[in-house]
């Protein structure tokens, strides 16, 4: 706390509290800041003025002068917002006031309203901001917009292939193009000074473009022209997280040796985590200027070539010469090898993934439409509620416009809370997205909120707004109250909402019945994940998805190493506290490659006559790892080493489920069944005969139904595998032990996850339980609209009709005849929302099924009848309640009402 | 300006700032004022706001000050009412008059 003090030359200098500079600058508009805080100190100084100088008169200044300058920071954008109110929408200020009055008066429908369009807009503008971050990112370097990417892909297949190298010094040639370089990212191991070994992602990169990415080392420098030189020293540039997590930030660092992938390279210097080019790893490793080579390797595969631009070029002029240069280049080997080159921003995110993401856009918007017209429906209900208060209005001469605009005020108070609780919402969900999936995205990615994001929030408040306040507005101020009074009326057609708005609550109420469904499914694929997990050595189990390093050319077709499985499976095998370890193609509870299978009948031969046993999951496995992950022998023998050996005969080892599915009480030893393989001459299918029944292990990660399946021997070549390993200890003791080991076999492999199998598990049911949770709650709150708007129609019908009833009572109408009449129409609406609920439903939960794997054959119907059920009780119930009143209505009532 | 006439703490803020003269009159001495002659407790906050809203009107202008040591270097900004901030006070005693109000004074004397 600062009061009074004595500045230079003995005068008197006040200071106000030290927050009101800082708050100045978010509050205020800039050309106030200076004279308002100027004022503050003044303020301050007469606070103090008024009680003397000791301590306590200080604290009391500083409170009150901080309140003052609350009142005052808070009342600029208040006034800013309330000018802008009366400017755009010709609202006064009175008119909010009152709306406010109003909302307090009826806070369900208030509370209803704001969660329903606050859902909408946070739905719609978290697919914005994906569809923002990836069509309008920017690399964060300067003149962005001069990078560009070189693609090549061979013309007749279409499948993606390396520029020639030709064209590469062709193009570090050209005047077009101040630099050309090329990198990529890979995984790549580390063996630490300490001995440790890290699997992480790092970059190649030609280290004289650094010259123009405009980054500062924090230490030591960067990479340059001579690091690329050939029979240049080895050497590393780290980033600051991987400084200050592996090396404590040390500044000595500088110097030391690092194992990376095998070959011994100097830290050189340590860039800040901003640096992420060209695909956002943790290490640098330059290339060879000419060959790209990685210093000691030649070149590398699977590098992408990038030109910046000329401050002349442009991206037309490079594309003309990129043609030009492409033609002359040779065609070495058929014209199948004739390749397509195009240059693209570097940035530019794939048109197929864009237009996935803009459709789904338009669906969320569609969807904020739906929810915004129901909230016109409940707006439209209370505001013929208050018919007679808009009659005495009107009475004192009050125009349909100033009507108007204090319906929409209310409605845009609503709307602005509405798009407060979603931004927050879909800030929410955008942080979480942000944090959990940094690998998957590239670098200059980033799901923070930017200027077109605001706006586009801005434009759906409005959208939604209009729907929800001003049509409903319009048709309630009518100049014809006749209509109006008429849509309540019998034999009016549908709720008195009209054609449209009962064809939005129909909707609303299919997608309520849809979204519920789905997130039902999803619990149900937990509880049938979670009920099949009775592997009891699941918390002894290590796991390792392992990679094949990349090859060097002349090295084979392939672009990834062969992996030395034997080698391997033996080097994790011979770790102390080891009980089996082995590798396997899928991980129990992961989804194996489906294969479509032919089980022989019991005389059947090596033909196609087995009967179909449609897709079965498939794993291909070495004998250590079905004892690592507990796949006990139940009947004949498990797989053998002797299996894997080429030229052994082809065996399979199917699991208890499969037993009981295709071989019901019958011994399976010695039957046969079949891979059915698809290829241009016909049908092939490879037997394999059954020497064993082992202990489900997990074969499907959601499904039991499908975890029938079976195991068969893994032999090369492989280029990834995983690898489960079973210990007598905790198994994180061994994750470096296992890594050291692995990597000593081969230090190229890349080792990119080395995770108990109980952590693996946990991470991928928490990402789901957090989607399942989402739909589960936007299907409940689209559900409790509905019903809301269900409520409000019935309630508006009765009191609109109590005369009309009134009349009935007394003509002697039985209440079945009443309840018929208030209710038939809801009813029928009620009918139609179920039943397009229900097909939506199947659609969604077939969908589901493809996407995640589940399979639900005979619960779907059981599980959707449920949720149609438990729809049709409460809606009958919603409707229920005010249509009691209906039965109530007396004769006499009847004759006040008018 | 338009046709819409001014209301209470707006007429009070006005005859503060022409009581107060161009060279004198900003916001925290305008409130004081209010304070001193009128004996009106008048929140600061409420004050900046009827300023501001007053030159959005065109009623009053202001202008930055040369900067102050006192204030640490930073200047005021002072207020002149305009032209049509004195016709709209004009038109508010014309209202006021037509109302019988200086009749009520007199009587009350």
């Amino acid at each position: 706390m600062r009061g009074k003090r004595e500045g230079e030359g003995g005068r008197p200098e006040r200071q106000a509290p030290a927050w009101v500079s800082l708050l100045a600058r978010w509050c205020l508009p800039a050309e106030r800041r200076e004279d308002v805080v100027g004022d503050l100190e003044e303020i301050m100084e007469l606070h103090l003025g008024s009680r003397g100088r000791g301590f306590g008169s200080s604290a009391r200044a500083w409170l009150l002068t901080s309140l003052d300058a609350l009142q005052i920071f808070l009342a600029f954008p208040l006034l800013a917002l309330r000018e802008a109110l009366e400017g755009l929408a010709g609202i006064s200020w009175l008119e909010i006031k009152l709306g406010l009055r109003l909302l307090r008066k009826q806070p369900w429908m208030a509370l209803t309203c704001v969660a329903a369009l606050g859902l909408g807009i946070g739905i719609a503008t978290t697919g914005f901001a994906f569809l923002d971050a990836m069509v309008f990112a920017e690399l964060p370097v300067p003149r962005a917009e001069a990078f560009l990417r070189l693609e090549s892909h061979l013309l007749e297949s279409g499948r993606w292939t390396h520029p020639e190298p030709e064209l590469y010094a062709q193009l570090r040639g050209s005047p077009t193009y101040v630099h050309v370089g090329a990198g990529d990212g890979e995984d790549m191991n580390i063996l630490y000074p300490s001995g440790e070994v890290e699997s992480l992602r790092g970059n190649f990169l030609t280290p004289d473009t650094f010259g123009f990415l405009a980054y500062s080392p924090l230490l030591g420098r960067l990479l340059g022209p001579e690091d690329g030189m050939a029979g240049a020293a080895p050497v590393v540039l780290l980033r600051e997280s991987l400084w200050k997590r592996r090396f404590s930030g040390r500044g000595d660092v500088l110097g030391e040796v690092v194992h990376v992938s095998g070959e011994a390279r100097t830290v050189v210097g340590v860039l800040p985590d901003e640096a992420g080019f060209p695909a956002g790893g943790e290490l640098w490793i330059p290339l060879n200027t000419t060959t790209l080579g990685g210093n000691i390797h030649g070149p590398r595969r699977g590098l992408t070539t990038f030109c910046i631009l000329a401050e002349e070029s442009s991206l037309k002029g490079a594309r003309a010469e990129l043609a030009t240069l492409a033609a002359t280049l040779p065609v070495v080997g058929g014209s199948e090898l004739r390749k397509r080159y195009r240059l693209a921003p570097f940035a530019e995110a794939d048109p197929g993934e864009v237009w996935t993401i803009g459709l789904m856009l338009c669906a969320l918007v569609l969807l904020l439409i739906v929810i915004a017209a129901n909230v016109a429906n409940l707006v439209l209900a209370r505001t013929m509620a208050r018919q007679g208060e808009l009659a005495v209005r009107t009475a004192l001469g009050a125009s349909r416009s100033r009507l108007i605009g204090q319906l929409a005020a209310e409605v845009t108070l609503l709307g602005a809370m509405a798009a407060v609780l979603g931004v927050g919402g879909a800030w929410q969900a955008l942080t979480w997205v942000d944090g959990h999936f940094v690998s998957e995205r590239p670098f200059w990615i980033s799901f923070s909120p930017s200027p077109r994001a605001v706006l586009f929030v801005l434009a759906l408040t409005l959208l939604a707004t209009t729907v929800g306040g001003v049509l409903p507005a319009l048709r309630a101020t009518r100049k014809d109250p006749a209509r109006v009074m008429a849509a309540y009326g019998p034999g009016s057609g549908g709720f008195g909402f009209g054609r449209f708005g009962a064809t939005m609550v129909v909707l609303e109420m299919a997608i309520s019945v849809a979204l519920l469904s789905g997130a039902l499914a999803i619990a149900q694929g937990f509880a049938a994940q979670h009920g099949e997990e009775n592997n009891t050595v699941a918390s002894q189990i290590l796991t390792a998805q392992i990679l094949g390093g990349k090859t060097e050319p002349g090295e084979g077709e392939s672009w990834v190493k062969e992996l030395p499985l034997t080698e391997l499976s033996r080097a994790a095998s011979e770790l102390p506290g080891v009980i089996a370890a082995g590798l396997g193609t899928a991980l129990p509870g992961e989804d194996p490659w489906q294969r479509r299978v032919l089980v022989a009948g019991l005389d059947s031969g090596e033909g196609p006559e087995g009967s179909v046993a449609a897709r079965v999951p498939v794993v291909r496995a070495e004998p250590g790892f079905l004892q690592a992950v507990d796949a006990r022998v139940l009947a004949g023998r498990g797989l053998e080493p002797g299996d894997l050996l080429p030229g052994a005969p082809p065996v399979a080892v199917i699991n208890q489920a499969f037993a009981e599915m295709h071989f019901a009480g019958a011994n399976p030893i010695g039957r046969r069944v079949g891979e059915v393989e698809d290829r241009s001459a016909g049908p092939k299918v490879s037997w394999r005969e059954v020497v064993g029944v082992v202990r489900d292990a997990g074969l499907s990660a959601f499904d039991p139904q499908r975890s029938a399946g079976y195991y068969v021997p893994l032999r090369g070549p492989s280029f990834r595998v995983s690898m489960a390993l079973r210990s007598a200890g905790p198994p994180s003791a061994l994750v470096q032990p296992l890594r050291q080991a692995l990597t000593t076999v081969d230090p190229l492999l890349r080792l990119t996850e080395v995770v108990p199998l109980e952590s693996l598990r946990a991470r991928e049911k928490s990402s789901l339980a957090v989607f399942g949770q989402s739909i589960s709650a936007m299907g409940l709150f689209a559900l409790l609209l509905s019903l809301a708007s269900l409520y409000a129609m019935v309630a508006l019908a009765v009191s609109r009709r109590v005369r009309e009833i009134g009349i009935r009572v007394a003509l002697g109408a039985s209440r079945g005849r009443i309840l018929t009449t208030v209710m038939g129409r809801v009813a029928v609406h009620l009918s139609l929302g179920a039943l397009l609920g229900g097909v939506f439903g199947f659609g969604l939960l077939f969908a589901q099924n493809k996407m995640f794997a589940f399979r639900l054959p005979s619960q779907e119907v059981l599980l959707l009848s449920s949720v149609l059920g438990l729809f049709l009780l409460a809606g009958a119930l919603a409707c229920w309640l005010p249509a009691r009143r209906a039965l109530r209505v007396q004769p006499s009532e009847a004759l006040r009402a008018k | 300006m338009g046709r819409q006439g001014l209301g209470e703490l707006e007429i009070l803020v006005l005859l503060a700032v022409l009581g107060l003269g161009e060279e004198k009159a900003y916001a925290v001495s305008v409130a004081e004022e209010i304070s001193r002659q009128a004996g009106r407790a008048v929140k600061r906050a409420t004050v900046y706001v009827t300023l501001q809203r007053l030159e959005n009107k065109g009623l009053v202008s202001s202008r930055l000050g040369e900067p102050l040591a006192e204030r640490g270097g930073k200047a005021r900004r002072y207020v002149r009412v305009e032209a049509a901030g004195r016709s709209a006070l004009g038109e508010a005693r014309r209202a006021f008059r037509s109302l019988g109000l200086e009749t009520l004074a007199e009587d009350a004397r």
